[in-house]
């Protein structure tokens, strides 16, 4: 990303009124630099030159006290304006991720996967804070402040303005050289941190794993010794970048003391007046200054630049676009359909059809895409080729061209891998029917084989919580009630008797049979072969 | 924070060394601009150029010295706290790895490994933006005042006792009006619903009910911006303060420098001096404002790190297990204790050559009855190994005697070589493939190859190829005893009972136990 990338005004818009109230803050700010340093030369002078009593300076003091005032009353502006902007832009930016995700329009939950957007939405757009908060306020500042400073040195004496016309260019010309050099030595020091954070991560996620192979406690010398690697690594990343700050802060201090010398020395030719001297002086830091605090900054900001570069990716890749409308689907027929996956053969689905009437088998073995194929059906998944053509009585329609948000309402899902939200048993269910009674939701439990009771609160068992203790099959159990509750006309069942019981089995089936009966087309993924075996089935199997 | 002191104190000196560099590194600035100051109110004078030499010289000197020690300071700063955040991991996965399973199984949920991760992370700011910035302005300022006081012992009293008071005042207001830790939970309140509206899209797409969990994230939001806001504000108020004690420093040096020039106990030439040095002596709080105002964050992080280092009690073993185990593994009305789920009792046998498979309802406690066998639980009844009661022997030797299976076992981001080889490290590739080949996976794997990177969480494998990839690790784990906890999950049923005969005929010589809703054949 460039400093200032013209993405972000896209993507905020709050961030022009940011960079305008920007500009005129930096103005603000050189303006009293420079009002603030003439007022305290003069006051030098005034003192040992004119020999001046308190009586005479008084006016004096106060005016050198107002612009310290004012340039403190300016910094609440420019922090308070900083935060609330940088919130602002983050908020913008974490919404329009968001908001692309939740409209089901986006594939980028299903390319990227969820741990990534999530890692994006939260850390990711914080870590973009010191990027708005600091970096770019400073990136304005360093624009104006030393330039208008730079002129005024220049107006007031020739000398000192040719010494800071030669210096300056050297800041950012070190910055571009010694950058060029430990760029990519940068770039690997943010990758040895979040490489050492994602080991860290990995090592305790697998906790219980190590500790049944008996192997938790060997880890303790590895993270050490590993931690030790990146240390020493990260060092000797870190010591050329800070050694590229010791450049540009030698040159900066040594500016500023060779116009001290060339000021000092040519006061004793009686070319310059101890005034203008002494102003030069106090004024002269400020020009460098600013330009090193940027360099500065922006390293600070890297982390969340990196960030911005993803989201901005996600934010300008193009969405699902389809349109069209259908109801009340009869049939879904396919052409053999091809999907990539970056580092696999690619998956080959042969053609069939599934229709309503009897039970849709999809049988296979594990890699065969079972859940690839499902994801293309729900609508998650439109980077195949070949065509998938859903019917009803009155028309046909490719599946990319509908509208994702209504023919979603068309189907019912069971997950293979069941996330709930942070809700109740009764939240949960009523998500398939927001009208259903408690009584309806007991109903549908036990058509798949739990009893309220057995949940630690019947339906106000919290699910979705860190306490929360109910196992892997009632959970899933409590999913295909919900799938059954919504009244659409397809249901998707990826599993529905994986680590459940052989007796909720035959409820289960049960149950099917009669969704099948109601007029649903039903898609089964089963490894099961005795899950609905005994009946007409539509069976379509998937081959490695 | 006693605990995370341990980890801190070790490093105290080397921080402290830091600091004070940086420190004189910020002085050297005080150095370069009193040395200007008298240089040019010398000049002015038009003394012979002989008396300038040595201010000459020191203005060069002040100049560069600050760079290198600013450099050396910063070497020895990221150095410690670089060294220090490797042992706070330690110690946090020290402390980790003697709890209880069922603690890790919370530690998987949502993000609370990955906000441990990030606060032990941001402890390194304790002192990389806040102690030894604040010890580097207390040095600095020092050292102006000393050049002060020397040549105005009153005045240097007076700018001192302001410096003093800013000293305090200033991080006391950054943090005072900025956000409370309280406040600052709220984040973690925020980043919970995201993180849960990512990982469930799919299904509140399904469902509909995205906007609800939108409208969620909206709210937590709104009320963190005004945290935000509130922050930016605070360390605005303490710019305000800087500015105005250097204001009002160089105010009070002019005016009491206009007296002690008219007495001459103030030489001309070092009125310059005494004026302009407040402007540099409080240049050392830059940057400290924002940073305190961010102090509620970092204590809060240093609090859960240092509340997970201490709360958790590391448990002792107990008596080590009896050579030789005759392989009877025997459960008679054993009842797992999980809190508020009652679980019924179960009685049942296994033996060399008599494998067990437990089935049952979901959550009727099969999982815990093998975590209770191997000491992740607490249980009532009896469940005996080799004929000596489980409940005597230590976790950690019960442990050494099997190779189990569990159900939230996890794939390391690393090469399935690498993987399987946890199993058993002086496994060769041959046996590694071997073992494959029992799973059905040695075809793939010769394919793709040992070396292939498995993908954070798996993610390049489907579910029933992980599931096998972790089959295998246990299996070549080859202990007397065998604990596999549903197996067979995402297989299709052929291929889970090709594989179940085959485990089970690789398994003649060893107890086996298998958890399984599937009806197997282990015969």
């Amino acid at each position: 990303m460039k400093p200032l990338d013209p993405r972000l005004l896209r993507y905020s818009r709050s961030s022009r009124g940011f960079i305008f109230a920007e500009v005129i803050l930096a103005g603000l700010n050189a303006l009293l630099i420079i009002l603030q340093s003439a007022a305290i030369a003069d006051l030098v002078c005034r003192i040992f030159e004119s020999h001046a009593t308190v009586s005479q300076l008084r006016n004096r003091f106060f005016l050198v006290l107002t612009f310290f005032t004012l340039r403190g009353l300016l910094s609440i502006a420019a922090e308070y304006l900083a935060a609330y902007s940088s919130t602002r832009m983050r908020n913008e930016l974490r919404f329009g991720l968001l908001d692309k995700i939740l409209d089901g329009r986006s594939r980028a939950i299903f390319k990227e996967g969820p741990a990534t957007i999530s890692l994006l939405a939260t850390r990711g757009i914080d870590n973009l804070d010191s990027y708005f908060s600091r970096f770019l306020p400073q990136l304005f500042i360093a624009a104006i402040v030393p330039l208008a400073v730079g002129l005024t040195i220049t107006e007031k004496d020739l000398t000192s303005g040719v010494i800071v016309l030669f210096t300056v260019p050297l800041i950012p010309l070190f910055g571009i050289l010694i950058g060029r050099f430990t760029g990519t030595a940068t770039e690997k020091r943010w990758q040895t941190m979040s490489l050492l954070s994602g080991y860290f991560l990995d090592l305790l996620s697998g906790l219980a794993t190590l500790k049944v192979f008996g192997r938790s406690r060997k880890q303790e010398d590895r993270l050490e010794e590993v931690g030790e690697r990146y240390r020493a690594e990260t060092m000797k990343v870190l010591k050329v970048s800070f050694l590229s700050s010791l450049a540009l802060e030698v040159v900066a201090t040594l500016s500023v003391a060779l116009i001290a010398v060339s000021i000092g020395l040519r006061l004793v030719n009686g070319g310059l007046s101890l005034r203008t001297g002494l102003f030069i002086l106090v004024l002269s830091p400020e020009v460098y200054w600013p330009i090193r605090q940027v360099a500065l900054f922006f390293h600070a900001a890297a982390d969340g630049v990196e960030a911005a570069n993803r989201i901005f990716a996600i934010l300008e890749e193009p969405e699902i676009v389809g349109v069209e409308v259908i109801e009340t689907v009869s049939e879904i027929e396919w052409d053999q359909l091809t999907v990539e996956f970056p580092g696999r053969e690619k998956l080959l689905i042969p053609s069939g059809r599934i229709n309503a009437g009897q039970v849709n088998l999809i049988t296979g073995p594990s890699g065969a895409g079972k859940s690839t194929f499902l994801s293309i059906i729900l609508g998650f998944n439109d980077n195949f080729t070949g065509q998938v053509r859903i019917r009803s009585e009155q028309n046909e329609r490719e599946i990319r061209t509908l509208a994702p948000t209504q023919w979603r309402q068309q189907i019912s899902w069971l997950p293979q891998e069941v996330n709930f939200p942070a809700a109740t048993v009764r939240e949960v269910l009523l998500q398939g029917e927001a009208s259903a009674s408690d009584y309806e939701l007991v109903q549908q439990l036990s058509r798949v084989g739990l009893v309220p009771s057995d949940l630690p609160s019947g339906l106000d068992t919290k699910l979705g919580t860190i306490t929360e203790t109910l196992s892997v099959g009632q959970k899933r159990k409590i999913a295909l009630a919900r799938a059954l509750l919504k009244p659409a006309s397809i249901l998707i069942l990826d599993e529905p008797s994986a680590s459940v019981d052989d007796v909720s089995e035959a409820d289960i089936e049960q149950a099917i049979t009669e969704e099948i009966q109601r007029g649903k087309i039903v898609v089964l993924v089963s490894h099961r072969a005795n899950l609905m075996s005994g009946e007409n089935a539509n069976a379509f199997e998937l081959r490695v | 924070m006693k605990s995370l002191k341990r980890f801190i104190l070790p490093e105290a000196p080397r921080i402290l060394v830091g600091a004070t560099i940086g420190g004189l590194s910020s002085a050297m600035a005080v150095g370069l601009l009193a040395c200007s100051a008298w240089l040019i109110s010398m000049a002015s004078l038009r003394p012979p150029i002989m008396v300038l030499e040595v201010a000459i010289v020191s203005v060069r000197f002040f100049g560069l010295s600050r760079g290198v020690l600013r450099y050396a300071a910063r070497i020895i700063e990221h150095n410690s706290a670089l060294r220090t955040l490797t042992k706070i991991r330690v110690g946090l996965y020290l402390k980790l790895e003697g709890q209880l399973p069922q603690y890790f199984a919370i530690l998987r949920r949502g993000e609370v490994l990955r906000r441990m991760v990030a606060d032990s992370e941001l402890l390194m700011d304790l002192w990389l933006r806040i102690g030894n910035p604040w010890i580097g302005a207390l040095v600095s300022g020092t050292a102006g005042l000393g050049i002060i006081f020397t040549l105005a012992p009153h005045l240097g009293i007076t700018l001192a006792a302001i410096f003093i008071v800013a000293l305090f005042l200033i991080p006391l207001v950054a943090v005072g009006f900025s956000a409370n830790e309280g406040q600052r939970r709220e984040e973690e309140r925020i980043f919970d619903a995201i993180i849960q509206a990512s990982d469930s899209v799919q299904e509140s797409l399904i469902f509909g009910y995205q906007k609800a969990v939108r409208g969620e994230i909206a709210g937590a939001q709104r009320l963190l911006n005004r945290i935000d806001v509130k922050s930016g504000l605070a360390s605005g108020l303490a710019i305000f303060l800087q500015y105005l004690a250097t204001g009002l420093s160089v105010v009070i040096a002019a005016i009491s420098s206009v007296a002690l020039f008219h007495d001459k106990s103030l030489a001309g030439v070092n009125v310059a001096v005494v004026l302009l040095l407040p402007l540099v002596i409080f240049d050392g709080f830059t940057g400290l404002p924002a940073a305190f105002s961010r102090l509620a964050t970092i204590l809060n992080s240093a609090r859960s790190v240092d509340a997970l280092l201490s709360e958790l009690e590391v448990v002792e073993g107990l008596s080590p297990i009896k050579e030789p185990a005759n392989g009877l593994v025997e459960f008679s009305s054993a009842i797992p204790l999980l809190p508020k789920v009652k679980i019924k009792p179960y009685s049942g046998r296994a033996e060399i050559g008599r494998p067990l498979v437990i089935s049952g309802k979901s959550g009727a406690g099969k999982s815990s009855l093998l975590h209770a066998l191997i000491g992740f639980l607490d249980f009532r009844g009896t469940i005996t190994i080799g004929g000596q009661s489980a409940a005597e022997i230590s976790s950690e030797d019960r442990i050494e005697k099997f190779a189990i299976l569990l159900q939230q076992d996890h794939l390391f981001a690393t090469s399935i070589r690498e993987n399987l080889k946890i199993g058993n490290p002086s496994a060769n590739d041959e046996e590694i493939m071997a073992t494959l080949e029992l799973v059905e996976m040695s075809e793939l794997i010769s394919k793709v190859g040992l070396d292939t990177h498995i993908g954070a969480y798996g993610h390049n494998f489907s579910g029933g190829e992980r599931q096998r990839l972790k089959l295998a690790r246990t299996l070549l784990r080859n202990r007397p005893y065998v604990l596999l906890d549903e197996p067979f999950e995402y297989l299709d049923a052929e291929q889970a009972q090709r594989i179940a005969s085959r485990v089970s005929n690789y398994c003649k010589g060893k107890t086996l136990i298998v958890i399984s809703h599937l009806a197997i054949d282990l015969n």
